[in-house]
């Protein structure tokens, strides 16, 4: 049985116990009308006296609350606009019957335009608004949020009608400086018509009128991006420093942000450039901590971190920044190094070295410098699988828990398909064909069933014949690719994990020293030193973080230094590391 | 003369009643670590659900939402009330259960109060009731892939609680497999 059955199986204790049958008991509750009792509002039904009392007291709120609304004061005596103006929500499970609110919710919007009894009025350039559904048909919330303000108004959608029930608090409002307090009040004091037309929506209600276009892509979001600042319930959250004074990094790379929290800990989701959420279907993460010595700032601020991006927090860009925001917190990250055209990560190329070879033409690599053409074959190489499978990319294929195929060979001559299932082969490499004998199963996984049909095909296809060719899959990297029938398999190295490249013969060096916070400085993780991607020297190994490269090739004016045989927690989604610094020597 | 459709509806909430309220108390007992929470937050959703009338589409889903919500404010006014009147011993030895339950369940009770809040819910839902993470997330009202994530960091830690000798003998299963030679596990929500 496995861990997870086992612990499962202590909660069989519970089925010995049975809720008590106090169905009369319901229906007397029922007919006594209780009080709702949601979220610690929990109410006795009062005696009639106590709840004449109660129904008083409660009408007094109402009334000093629309007194501070009617003259702008909160309990500070400073204007708190989210006040409630149509009285306040009575219950927190309103069935809404939401019309076209896929058309409308999670979705991120930009007012253009917005008038007010027929003014345009002032708008900050980053002024956005996003509609938020929560729950399935329950209340939608409206976000407004700008640089100065972020204030969250929640309301039904039903029948193309959002009607304004409650506000949220106010987050990093500035009233003074809020150029929207006209229209925020008249939007919030009635019934909003809404409509929406393909990438444009409209609101009108309570004497304004707004267009809004969908705010998507109209950011590159491509590189590394330094967190400058997290905001959480209105405060500033301290950011602490994930390395030795190293700033938090989001890389974002095909379609994927993931973060380095320190200690090793590591988390990647999907992020599509074009939509306006972080999705948290496609995501993994990797909780190592740090050997032997834990930080617990590091580890609570990998935790919230976490939690922050399995909010799906919304993002939009405000003049080069990038903020993601969630209902009470929002991260707000400067652009480090955008790279449209590669992987994230430092690169302090001095450009092209006359006479190398183009990593990104197949026909200038000699096959014979590859990796995985090396007379080690492909010891020593960790890579992702990719499968596509009848035409449909599957990646990334699913493994343990969701998790990437990897094809381990880092024991020579032994190649295992480390997914759902772990399968283990005896392989004979000779250039360029990888004969594998059967693969025997090693490790039985709790795999759902898609899973270990894709793997049992992909075990099949490297078994029967397959031949793995050497290939260049872009620019990023060189990689291999198995066909076989109704199966093709692109097997990604990780060399692309980050690239740092110096000019040391240049400089007269003979050697650099790397040094690195790798996501996934793993034992048997090696340094790849590559004369700007054409001549590949041995391995070195990467040893706490730290190699040290003896030599660099003769013929090189630059290197490449990749880090291979490294895991990836998404496909083919190369996780950048965070931090590598290089030094001559 | 009684409605027809009140009627109707009081027999659709009663079935629903007996199909959902053991396992529903099951789960809230879990979650809150006390039966007299349990009791209260069924009783109340129910009535509720009741109340209510036809309007609730899907009167299962919806109980179980607001059980939780309605055991959220019960498990505050107990904490409070304790705070208040120094019943200290009342929340720190799960208020009613020595008295109603076994001490098996009490053992697994102890453990479970050590986890968050959000890994308390999903394991009373996934784990003792027998939701699907889909389903748990929808009474959440989270993400499945949260879900899974924190049922699986529930169960890490809970095996660390329930079976600590054990814990410590088996490697992980990242390491195990060479995933992470240092320990890593690589999770993949789904």
């Amino acid at each position: 049985m496995n861990d997870d059955r086992r612990v499962a199986a202590r909660f069989r204790v519970l089925e010995r116990l049975e809720a008590p049958d106090d169905w009369a008991g319901v229906v007397e509750r029922a007919e006594r009308g209780t009080v709702l009792s949601i979220g610690g509002r929990s109410r006795r039904p009062r005696s009639g006296r106590a709840r004449v009392v109660a129904v008083a007291a409660a009408a007094l709120v109402v009334v000093v609350a629309a007194v501070a609304i009617a003259v702008g004061v909160g309990r500070d005596g400073r204007r708190e606009p989210d006040l409630i103006r149509t009285g306040p929500s009575t219950t927190t499970t309103t069935e809404a019957e939401s019309v076209d609110a896929d058309d409308v919710f999670g979705r991120s919007w930009v007012a253009v335009e917005v008038r007010v009894d027929g003014e345009v009025q002032a708008l900050h350039p980053a002024g956005g608004l996003a509609l938020m559904r929560v729950g399935d048909g329950g209340p939608g919330r409206v976000y407004f949020s700008d640089l100065t303000c972020d204030q969250r108004f929640e309301g039904a959608l039903v029948d193309g009608v959002w009607t304004p029930e409650r506000a949220g608090p106010a987050v990093a409002c500035n009233p003074g400086d809020d150029p929207r307090s006209a229209w925020v009040e008249g939007l919030t004091s009635g019934p909003v018509q809404v409509t929406v037309e393909g990438s444009r929506l409209a609101l009108v209600g309570g004497g304004v009128e707004i267009d809004l276009r969908e705010n998507e892509g109209r950011m590159d979001r491509g590189g590394s991006w330094v967190v400058e600042s997290i905001e959480a319930g209105g405060e500033a959250r301290p950011v602490v420093s994930v390395g030795a004074g190293d700033p938090i990094t989001f890389l974002m790379v095909d379609g994927f942000v993931g973060f380095s929290g320190g200690c090793s800990n590591a988390m990647a989701t999907a992020f599509p450039p074009e939509a306006a959420r972080i999705a948290t279907e496609r995501s993994g993460y990797q909780e190592s901590g740090c050997a032997g010595v834990t930080d617990p700032a590091q580890v609570e601020q990998f935790e919230w971190l976490v939690e922050f991006l399995e909010a799906e927090p919304l993002a939009y860009d405000d003049e080069g920044r990038l903020v993601l925001w969630t209902d009470d917190a929002r991260i707000e990250l400067v652009v480090e190094s955008a790279s449209p055209d590669g992987p994230a990560g430092p690169d302090v190329d001095a450009g092209p070295v006359e006479g190398d070879p183009d990593p990104a033409d197949p026909n200038d690599l000699d096959p014979t410098v590859l990796p995985f053409a090396a007379d080690e074959g492909v010891a020593g190489v960790q890579v992702v699988a990719s499968v596509e499978v009848d035409g449909v990319t599957r990646a990334p294929a699913p493994g343990w828990l969701g998790g990437p195929v990897l094809i381990d060979s880092r024991t020579p001559g032994r190649v295992r398909i480390v997914g759902c299932q772990v399968y283990e082969s005896t392989v004979t490499w000779s250039d360029p064909v990888l004969t594998a004998d059967a693969f025997e199963l090693v490790e039985d996984g709790d795999c759902s069933d898609d899973a270990a049909v894709q793997e049992e095909r992909l075990r099949v296809a490297l078994v029967d014949g397959l031949t793995i060719s050497p290939r260049v899959p872009d620019e990023r990297g060189i990689g291999l690719t198995a066909t076989a029938a109704g199966l093709r398999v692109d097997l990604l190295p990780s060399v692309a994990v980050w690239e740092a490249r110096r000019e040391c013969r240049e400089n007269g060096a003979s050697g650099v020293e790397i040094v690195t916070s790798s996501l996934w400085n793993e034992p048997g993780d090696a340094l790849v030193v590559d004369a700007a991607g054409g001549a590949v020297a041995d391995p070195v190994p990467l040893v706490d973080g730290r190699a040290s490269v003896p030599s660099v090739p003769g013929s090189a004016r630059s290197v490449v230094v990749r880090l291979a045989g490294t895991d990836l927690p998404i496909g083919a989604a190369p996780i950048t590391s965070t931090t590598a610094t290089s030094t001559c020597r | 003369m009684t409605d027809p459709g009140v009627t109707a509806w009081t027999d659709r909430v009663r079935t629903a009643y007996e199909e959902q309220r053991t396992p529903l108390w099951r789960a809230i007992l879990v979650w809150s670590g006390s039966p007299e929470v349990a009791d209260e937050a069924v009783a109340e959703a129910f009535a509720q659900l009741l109340r209510r009338g036809d309007g609730v589409r899907d009167p299962a889903a919806w109980v179980w939402s607001v059980a939780f919500k309605v055991a959220r404010g019960e498990l505050g006014r107990h904490r409070a009330r304790a705070e208040r009147t120094a019943e200290l011993a009342e929340v720190d030895d799960l208020a009613g259960a020595p008295d109603r339950l076994p001490d098996e369940a009490i053992d697994l009770l102890r453990a479970v109060r050590q986890l968050s809040d959000q890994q308390r819910a999903v394991v009373a839902l996934v784990d003792a009731s027998g939701h699907s993470a889909a389903s748990a997330a929808e009474v959440l009202d989270t993400t499945a892939a949260t879900v899974r994530v924190q049922l699986m960091r529930a169960r890490r830690r809970l095996r660390t609680l329930l079976e600590p000798d054990e814990a410590a003998a088996v490697p992980s299963r990242g390491a195990a497999r060479g995933v992470g030679g240092s320990g890593n596990d690589v999770e993949e929500q789904r």
